[in-house]
């Protein structure tokens, strides 16, 4: 009876091994994708500077496409979650947020069935980052216009850029007037935040919010946050143009959202690696102190087997020496 | 003059430089100390840094965006070169 439960000893004690390698690999791999993160901000603040030179010197009424709010009449909704689970309630949480929105909005049918009718399903296009998100959604019953997977634990910026030609693209064509995206922000390692972000039209606040919060809260990395990137206060009268402000700004606008997409990416892997990072801690724990209750199981056990045995022996004495 | 070329993924360069030269839209153009205030649009190319040593500097990129300020800087921001 015993050694049954040394051997669930065994394999709870090889469990926490294991959840503890994975604790120490999902740590690092944090740390990796918060310094990609980082490296991105020099570039990120150029090119928001850029848009605020341009958009200050350019004073017609050509808006570049992608910065023009328009009527909202469909919206495109992108889930960003992992492709592996193993990470708590990182994916759960997204999903959460998702649902949250769609049951706030006015005229939303409550009974999950509804959801896919067709007028209300028109309003809608959907895309999804990870598996997770894309097995949600076809679970729900959405119709998925496209999934991104396999990104890998960390995103390169060409992995994003079909994502946001995607984006640009629908946009162009009128087949969407507004984007969100439901991801998680990185706000310091113990603590992540699902938040529901407006992609486009693109509009300098929320650029501005979104690169602001790369540098995490606490911990390690938040001293950049103090310090100050200037955007240069002094407006030069008017430089050269080359081809003209109107492309230029069209080509910055779509780089942009390139740029926020990568960001959004990269947040989304630093939470992961976070969450995963917590989930295994929880485990090891657990596995800890399953392991002590299962050892003093196992010594009652044995020592209850000894006396059983002791006791046979000395009853067999007694009735030899009779 | 002061030049910055940064990525996405990466900050490729920062410090003084003597010249710089890119391909823009509308041509190649070398920028030297003090050139007048520009924005352009780069194609996908090498930029050839002369640094205030001498050195030369070469960096593949893609697309980007050039823009030289008053105030004697040049900021290039440029996508990875594709492979």
């Amino acid at each position: 009876m015993f050694q049954f439960v040394k051997q669930r000893i065994k394999g709870v004690q090889n469990i926490s091994q294991i959840t503890k390698a994975m604790e120490l690999v999902a740590a690092t791999k944090m740390r990796k994708s918060q310094e990609i993160a980082l490296h991105s901000r020099p570039y990120a603040y150029g090119a928001l500077d850029l848009l605020r030179t341009l958009a200050a010197l350019e004073k017609s009424d050509q808006t570049p496409p992608l910065l023009a709010a328009r009527p909202v009449v469909h919206t495109l909704i992108l889930l960003i979650t992992s492709d592996k689970g193993l990470a708590g309630s990182f994916n759960s949480n997204v999903i959460k947020k998702f649902e949250q929105h769609l049951n706030g909005l006015p005229g939303s049918p409550t009974s999950p069935g509804s959801r896919t009718s067709p007028d209300w399903a028109s309003r809608f296009v959907f895309i999804a980052v990870g598996k997770k998100a894309q097995s949600y959604l076809e679970k729900q019953g959405y119709t998925l216009l496209q999934s991104f997977t396999r990104t890998g634990d960390f995103t390169a910026p060409e992995e994003v850029r079909p994502v946001a030609a995607l984006l640009e693209a629908l946009y162009a064509e009128k087949k969407i007037d507004r984007a969100v995206a439901f991801s998680t922000h990185f706000r310091t390692a113990l603590a992540q935040e699902t938040l529901a972000r407006e992609l486009l039209p693109i509009s300098a606040a929320s650029l501005t919010r979104t690169i602001n919060e790369i540098v995490p809260e606490h911990g390690r990395f938040a001293e950049l946050r103090s310090e100050r990137h200037a955007l240069s206060a002094k407006r030069h009268a008017s430089p050269l143009i080359e081809p003209s402000p109107a492309e230029v700004l069209n080509a910055i606008a779509s780089h942009l959202l390139h740029m926020e997409l990568y960001h959004l990416f990269m947040e989304a892997n630093a939470s992961e690696h976070a969450a995963r990072r917590m989930a295994m801690k929880n485990a090891s724990e657990n596995a800890g102190e399953l392991v002590e209750t299962l050892t003093l199981t196992y010594n009652k056990l044995r020592q209850a087997a000894i006396t059983k045995e002791i006791t046979e022996i000395t009853a067999g004495a007694e009735a030899l020496r009779q | 003059m002061k030049l910055s070329v940064y990525s996405l993924k990466n900050i490729l360069f920062e410090g003084d430089a003597t010249s710089v030269n890119c391909t823009t839209e509308g041509g190649e153009v070398t920028i030297l100390d003090r050139h007048e205030p520009l924005i352009a649009t780069l194609k996908p190319g090498t930029l050839t840094i002369k640094d205030a040593g001498g050195k030369d500097h070469f960096i593949p990129t893609g697309k980007g965006f050039l823009e030289v300020t008053a105030e004697n800087t040049a900021r290039i921001l440029a996508d990875e070169p594709r492979e």
